[in-house]
């Protein structure tokens, strides 16, 4: 017999629980989805970016030795992606949204677990669930097919789209569609190309 | 919208009612919900919301509103309505600016206390940063504060402004300035804050900064709804109607309909307790069975110091607990360890270190625990250990002790010092020092991971909070190089150890139990809003409830009222108080009572239960009252350690080897069970490494020792060495050997050295005196440090009684004398002649018991004081036909004393005077009858039937065997 202590886990530096690449994912996360809402996102200057990450290191306080590292890191990543063929593509997904949500907050009663997907946005009949990863390794089939079925139980007569974001390299990647009938039980596939060229390096 | 306020009252569970209000006018089950703010002064209220918002839509999914702690809201809106947020510091980093701010002459006049003076101001300007004002100078400060104190206080405003200007100029942020800044920023741009609505639940008394923050916001979201919800019966508690008032509210209670549970009175039970011990004892009894929830049972500590004993009375349960409270990190050892190492270079002097600064870091337990060469560290702890007990050096250096360790330890020892020592020697910038620590926590880095495995232990946990208050508070600002802009003192050493000092003094660990399970244990401030089946509230006792604040002398109430501050009265913890006793149907109230004789109270029962007691007594139903008495076990005194057989074969086997000393039969006489421990266990006495009393002690009998040396078998003539010049090398020369000036701090150096002199000085002139006066015609030196020995039979086997005598001296008076002296530092140790009557007539009755020994140790004086002179003079008896020359015995005369030099009226003391009646009895005695006497006392020893306590009191003061004699007597 012995106690059980619940305890909020605190991550150290010192046991080397947080990588610096953890960091800079926390940081990019922040900021693609504080980019996500401003109102043009086709029209980002870099003194939007520098504001931005000013804010997303602002939840970091410490005045890290890295801090300096992480800001023009994330800074570069931003600009290449604000750049990239498939931030272009996200144009077709924010015009005419109805609403967009950031880091939302829900709980999923089938599984009892509160979950928090990165990026909601709302369209006539369609949910699109955006999914940031640092790198495409760090995706998690399992995490992302509880958004779907979480989002699913809330808005049953609408389309789930899932969609991975990846900061190295900036690539927007459809996973898969969640067609309003039919579907709702088969197990989802792996990742598969899209018809856009810029996927075809995916697979 | 107008924002409209409602009390709820804490017996109708306030989270529950509340959600109850709020599912009527929000829709959980759409996104929109998410742009709706709920805020708490908690963080454990808001745990506690969403998990009952949960449970409030039973098995469906839902999105939740942005449910946030005052603290986080503030930061959030802060970044949602600056363009660049500046860089947001801990709070611990407030003191560089300040001292940066201050005049710099002003600052090198006084920088050993610059920290102290410094911190106590800050807390001055947060009072103005929470009451939204900007301080004033006080032209005529209060008398009796310390000069910079007043300084200060005189360019109030000014050194303010400076210092806000510096933060400003430096783009960085204290959580404590988030109101002063959010007000601007809203008054700027408050039309660009987008919020669906505002929910601000479980708020009581705001401060000035507060309200007007409050009021800006309720201004600016006038189109949506805000809502504010206190707790509190109705008529609400004072403090909320002013709050209700000062907004320009008006309060009313929610409308039934939401109300989870009727509003009740709580079952009260009053406990009150000798001791922390029976108080957490009761918890445990106090605790129902199966425990699911976490709304089922919370023991609440506004003492957080009662939680280590608490915790470890639960040890032994099988529970979930949370555990949410700051408590003080100065409960760990390894804040201890750290201060150790900065109080060990701030006392170093070039190489040296105190001695003690030394033993505490190497012996420290933690090291010992975590180093994982275990067997190889203990070899080198007793090596140094054994030449600090040898030399008894007040200061050491790494040179000294290296010396001492075993060639192949050495390299490991050298590693150990460079972690703990070396590295911390001379930074010559911040970040050095800095890396000085991380290294150390590196190095205890791997062990601690293998005995700590995660979060399963509760030492792990402490552990956790305090290294991470270390990488985010203390750590960082060693890294960030605006900080020491300017902070040019002249012994940066010193003020970067003395800056890292005032940062682990700071530490708070935060715990936070998370997720929600089991058993809460918590602070009071961190309960508020929640509601259980029962409540623990443990100490409620004046000075943890309301608590005692530590005093600072800069913001007295007389201050206070000149600087315009509000002046507080404990207000606030009336009404958690109050709350706390609504927030259970079942709330027990524990206390310590504990009286000093003479009616005087170290526990005091809290003015809020005398308060409730005497409402209750008004009202007609009195507050009953359960006293726990100490649970007292009378002591069974146990007479000694009874001697068993293999006892008794271990004492003959000591005989066996055939010598004996008079330690040997001292010790018995004095405590039989002292003599257990020493002879027949064998345990060493603790180390003792004391390195002042004992030392100039030590000298003089050396000096002595040497001095006669050179004149052992000849005679002296004390008018001739009396002259300084005869004996002043051979002083300077013992005086440097000795090493003095690395362990004495130099006003003891030069108060020694002159008692010293004068000890010996005196001690000559003494006996030169006696020459001159012819009391001493000759003196010869028979012997210095002497061994005397004599073979007898004792118990049928042969042994060699011994002892070392200091000084044999044939003194030729009015006829010759033959005397021993035993050299003592303690100038008061004197023989007792008197006890000399009772040894004479002293008879054993053989009855081998305690009584018979008690009178046996009177017969030798106060701390057998003449037994050592006695057994000396017996050994020399023995020996005489070794000196004497060829006079008749009768001619002649013995006598033993103690040489005292430090007493300067008396430096020599005999066991029996010339002139003494019992002169001839007591020689008789030592001749024919002391022998036999010893060989008594070995059989007392051997044939006993046990090793008894002694009933000297007297003896039990320096004894080093004080904790298992304790042990083993009760």
């Amino acid at each position: 017999m012995a106690l059980r202590l619940y305890q909020t886990p605190i991550s150290l530096k010192l046991l080397k629980e947080k990588s610096y690449f953890q960091r800079l994912g926390e940081i990019l996360h922040f900021s693609i989805g504080a980019l996500l809402l401003k109102e043009n996102i086709f029209t980002i200057n870099e003194e939007t970016l520098i504001g931005i990450l000013a804010k997303a290191l602002f939840l970091y306080p410490e005045p890290l030795p890295e801090r300096e590292r992480l800001k023009e890191e994330a800074f570069k990543i931003l600009k290449s992606a604000i750049q990239s063929e498939d931030w272009r593509v996200l144009q077709s997904i924010f015009t005419d949204a109805e609403a967009l949500y950031q880091e939302i907050e829900g709980y999923f009663a089938e599984e009892d677990k509160i979950l928090r997907p990165d990026f909601l946005i709302l369209k006539k009949d369609i949910l699109y669930l955006l999914e940031f990863k640092l790198r495409k390794e760090d995706f998690q089939k399992d995490q992302i097919i509880l958004y779907r079925r979480f989002l699913s139980s809330l808005y049953p007569q609408r389309r789930v789209k899932l969609y991975l974001l990846t900061f190295i390299p900036f690539r927007f990647i459809l996973f898969e569609e969640n067609l309003k009938e039919g579907l709702k039980n088969e197990i989802p596939k792996l990742l598969h190309t899209t018809q856009l060229p810029l996927f075809e390096k995916f697979n | 919208m107008r924002s409209q306020s409602f009390f709820i009252p804490p017996s109708s569970h306030f989270l529950k009612s509340l959600i109850n209000f709020l599912s009527a006018k929000l829709d959980f089950r759409n996104p929109e919900v998410s742009g709706y703010y709920i805020i708490f002064p908690t963080k454990r209220a808001c745990y506690y919301f969403k998990h009952f918002l949960v449970q409030k839509f039973q098995g469906q999914s839902l999105f939740f509103p942005r449910v946030l702690a005052w603290e986080e809201f503030l930061q959030e809106l802060y970044l949602k309505i600056c363009e660049i947020p500046k860089l947001l510091l801990p709070e611990s980093a407030k003191i560089f600016f300040l001292i940066q701010t201050i005049n710099k002459e002003k600052l090198l006049k006084d920088s050993p206390h610059i920290l102290f003076w410094g911190n106590k101001f800050l807390e001055v300007f947060e009072e103005f940063e929470k009451e939204g004002k900007l301080p004033p100078n006080l032209l005529y400060p209060p008398e009796g504060i310390p000069k910079t104190a007043q300084v200060l206080f005189e360019e109030l405003a000014k050194t303010y402004q400076n210092f806000k200007e510096l933060l400003s100029k430096r783009g960085v942020l204290f959580s404590s300035h988030l109101f002063s800044e959010l007000r601007k920023l809203l008054i700027k741009k408050g039309e660009e804050l987008k919020i669906k609505g505002l929910i601000l639940a479980g708020f009581a008394a705001l401060r000035g900064a507060e309200k007007e923050l409050w009021q800006k916001l309720f201004e600016i979201l006038k189109d949506v709804p805000v809502y504010l919800f206190f707790e509190s019966n109705y008529p609400p508690h004072p403090i909320l109607k002013e709050t209700i008032d000062a907004l320009s509210l008006e309060g009313l209670l929610i409308p039934e309909k939401f109300l989870e549970k009727v509003p009740s009175k709580p079952e009260l039970k009053l406990f009150s307790f000798p001791d922390t011990e029976s108080e957490v004892s009761k918890v445990i009894e106090n605790l129902p069975s199966g425990l699911n929830r976490a709304d089922q049972v919370a023991i609440i500590l506004p003492q957080p110091l009662t939680l280590l004993p608490l915790l470890h009375r639960l040890e032994a349960k099988d529970l979930k607990i949370n555990i949410t409270l700051p408590i003080s990190s100065s409960i760990l050892p390894f804040y201890h360890f750290f201060k150790l190492l900065i109080k060990a270079q701030r006392e170093r002097r070039g190489d040296y270190y105190v001695t003690e600064d030394i033993l505490k870091i190497l012996r420290f337990p933690l090291l010992k625990l975590l180093i994982e060469e275990e067997v190889l560290w203990e070899k080198i702890l007793r090596a140094i250990r054994g030449f600090l007990e040898k030399e008894k050096l007040r200061e050491v250096s790494f040179e000294d002790l290296i010396s001492e360790i075993d060639l192949s330890e050495r390299e490991f020892f050298e590693r150990i010092w460079q972690l703990l020592f070396k590295n911390f020697e001379n930074p010559t910038n911040p970040e050095e020092l800095k890396t000085a620590l991380w290294e150390v926590l590196e190095f205890l880095k791997s062990p601690l991971q293998k005995e700590y495995p995660w979060l399963d232990t509760l030492e792990a946990l402490f552990l956790r909070g305090y290294l991470a208050f270390l990488e985010k508070e203390v750590l960082p600002l060693f890294d960030y190089s605006p900080l020491w802009e300017g902070l040019d003192f002249e012994d940066k050493r010193d003020f970067y150890l003395r800056i890292l000092d005032f940062l682990l003094s700071q530490g708070k660990i935060s715990l936070s139990g998370e997720p929600l399970a089991g058993i809460q244990i918590m602070g009071l401030l961190e309960a508020r809003l929640l509601y259980f089946d029962k409540i623990i509230l443990l100490d409620v006792n004046e000075g943890a409830l309301p608590p005692a604040t530590p005093l600072n002398p800069l913001l007295t109430d007389e201050i206070k009222t000149y600087l315009g501050l509000p002046i507080f009265k404990n207000e606030l913890w009336d009404y958690y108080f109050e709350q706390i006793l609504f927030s259970a149907p079942e709330v027990n109230l524990f206390y310590i009572l504990t009286s000093k004789g003479k009616g005087e109270l170290t526990g005091e029962p809290s003015r809020f239960i005398l308060k409730y007691q005497w409402l209750s007594e008004k009202a007609g139903s009195l507050l009953e009252e359960e006293t726990f008495k100490p649970a007292l076990k009378p002591l069974t005194r146990v007479e000694g350690i009874p001697k068993r057989d293999e006892d008794k074969a271990t004492l003959l086997d000591l005989l066996e080897r055939g010598s004996l000393s008079r330690s040997f039969f001292e010790t018995y006489i004095l405590c039989p069970v002292r003599f257990y421990f020493k002879y027949l266990l064998g345990l060493s006495s603790p180390e003792e490494i004391s390195l002042q009393d004992k030392e100039i002690g030590q000298f003089l009998h050396t000096f002595f020792e040497r001095f006669f040396k050179k004149y052992q078998g000849k005679e002296i003539s004390f008018s001739e060495i009396e002259k300084r010049d005869k004996w002043e090398n051979l002083f300077k020369e013992l005086w440097k050997e000795f090493g003095f000036e690395r362990s004495l701090d130099p006003l003891s150096l030069w108060l020694s050295e002159k008692i010293a002199q004068a000890s010996i000085a005196n001690y000559f002139q003494y006996i030169s005196s006696l020459e001159k006066e012819g009391k001493i015609k000759r003196i010869l030196i028979l012997g210095v440090e002497r061994n005397l020995e004599y073979k007898t039979i004792f118990h049928a086997k042969e042994i060699k009684l011994w002892g070392r005598v200091d000084f044999i001296v044939k003194r030729e008076e009015t006829f010759p004398k033959y005397y021993l002296f035993d050299f003592k530092s303690n100038h008061n140790k004197r023989p007792a002649p008197k006890a000399l009557k009772k040894l004479l007539n002293f008879v054993p009755r053989g009855d081998l018991n305690l009584k018979e020994l008690f009178d046996l140790q009177e017969c030798f004086g106060k701390d057998l004081t003449n037994f050592q002179l006695i057994f000396y003079l017996f050994l020399l008896l023995k020996n005489k036909e070794n000196f004497l020359d060829r006079e008749s015995s009768s001619a002649i005369e013995f006598n033993a004393g103690y040489l005292t030099p430090s007493h300067f009226k008396e430096p020599e003391k005999f066991l029996i005077k010339s002139d003494s009646k019992e002169r001839s009895k007591f020689f008789k005695f030592l001749e024919e009858d002391f022998e036999s006497l010893l060989d008594y006392i070995l059989t007392h020893i051997l044939e006993s039937p046990a090793f008894y306590f002694t009933e000297n009191e007297e003896a039990c003061k320096f004894c080093n065997y004080k904790a298992p004699c304790l042990n083993l007597r009760t």
